[in-house]
């Protein structure tokens, strides 16, 4: 399963509200619509389940140097549930001005671990 | 006839005597007569000679005068000048030292006014250079920074930049951030 970020958890949270919300208010076809609200009732439990996950989610600020690639995500995020715990995402920030390394963010307390501290100290 | 005779002669005696001495009285009248003419005369030449010399005497004395006043005027309007010059001398000296002493005093104030405008000015123009130095240097350095950190983050590679926040990871948990 794809490790997702901050960025994506919030699009997924907004989408999950769209869904629960477009029973009340959809204008598509009545069979369609019927179809929807069908589906959503059944799923009305995990949706909401899911909402709840997502809002208790722990959230750690990463501002790294580069665009990260997909997979440099993928193992960035394997670090944090292996090391940090699996209800951890991250909140990813580019600044290419730190030339490499990171500035953390967790519960509040900030660590600077860029490269660019150490090169102009 | 005697005592006539007599008469008669001693008449003609007195009568005689009276001629005599009428005769001795006009001549003594015409001698004084011309003894007062001479002396009239004498008198008035006299007179004349003394006036004469008196008004010489008066000419030489106002001609002296004449001289002796010219040249106490002259004396006179030496010594005016003299001293009107030494007062005019001294009132223009005295103007003048109050004039320098005026000039100089404005120009110790206006020296004093520009020296402190100078300091001013300097001290504005100095804080404004040092500003705007610092301003460049600021802005060189920033540069310099951003042209280091744009070359340093393209001349890492993505593994390396990778490992980099892998490795800082690491690092935040050695140190305790997660705990």
């Amino acid at each position: 399963m794809d490790y997702l970020t901050k960025d994506q958890v919030d699009i997924l949270k907004h989408e999950i509200d769209i869904l629960m919300n477009s029973k009340y208010q959809s204008k598509t076809n009545e069979l369609v619509r019927e179809t929807t609200l069908q589906e959503l009732e059944k799923r009305k439990g995990d949706l909401e389940n899911w909402k709840l996950e997502i809002e208790n989610l722990r959230v750690l600020g990463l501002t790294i140097a580069n665009e990260p690639t997909r997979s440099n995500v993928m193992i960035y995020g394997a670090w944090v549930k292996k090391n940090i715990g699996e209800d951890v995402i991250m909140d990813i920030t580019i600044d290419s001005r730190i030339v490499a390394g990171a500035q953390i963010v967790w519960n509040g307390k900030y660590k600077d671990y860029a490269y660019v501290q150490r090169l102009l100290s | 006839m005697t005592i006539e005779f007599s008469l008669i002669l001693g008449l003609a005696a007195a009568l005689a005597f009276l001629v005599w001495e009428y005769i001795r009285l006009h001549k003594l009248f015409e001698q004084t007569h011309n003894t007062r003419a001479q002396t009239n005369e004498a008198v008035h030449r006299k007179a004349l000679a003394i006036l004469d010399e008196a008004r010489n005497e008066a000419t030489k004395i106002i001609k002296e005068a004449r001289v002796g006043a010219v040249a106490y005027r002259d004396k006179l309007t030496s010594k005016m000048e003299a001293a009107l010059d030494g007062v005019a001398n001294r009132e223009i000296n005295d103007f003048k030292n109050a004039l320098e002493a005026e000039t100089i005093n404005i120009e110790k104030a206006v020296g004093q006014k520009i020296a402190t405008r100078y300091d001013e000015v300097r001290k504005e123009v100095e804080a404004y250079k040092a500003k705007q130095i610092a301003g460049v240097d600021q802005k060189i350095n920033k540069a310099i920074v951003e042209i280091t950190q744009k070359l340093l983050s393209k001349t890492i590679n993505a593994r390396e930049h990778q490992d980099l926040v892998l490795k800082a990871l690491e690092e935040a948990r050695r140190n305790g951030l997660f705990d």
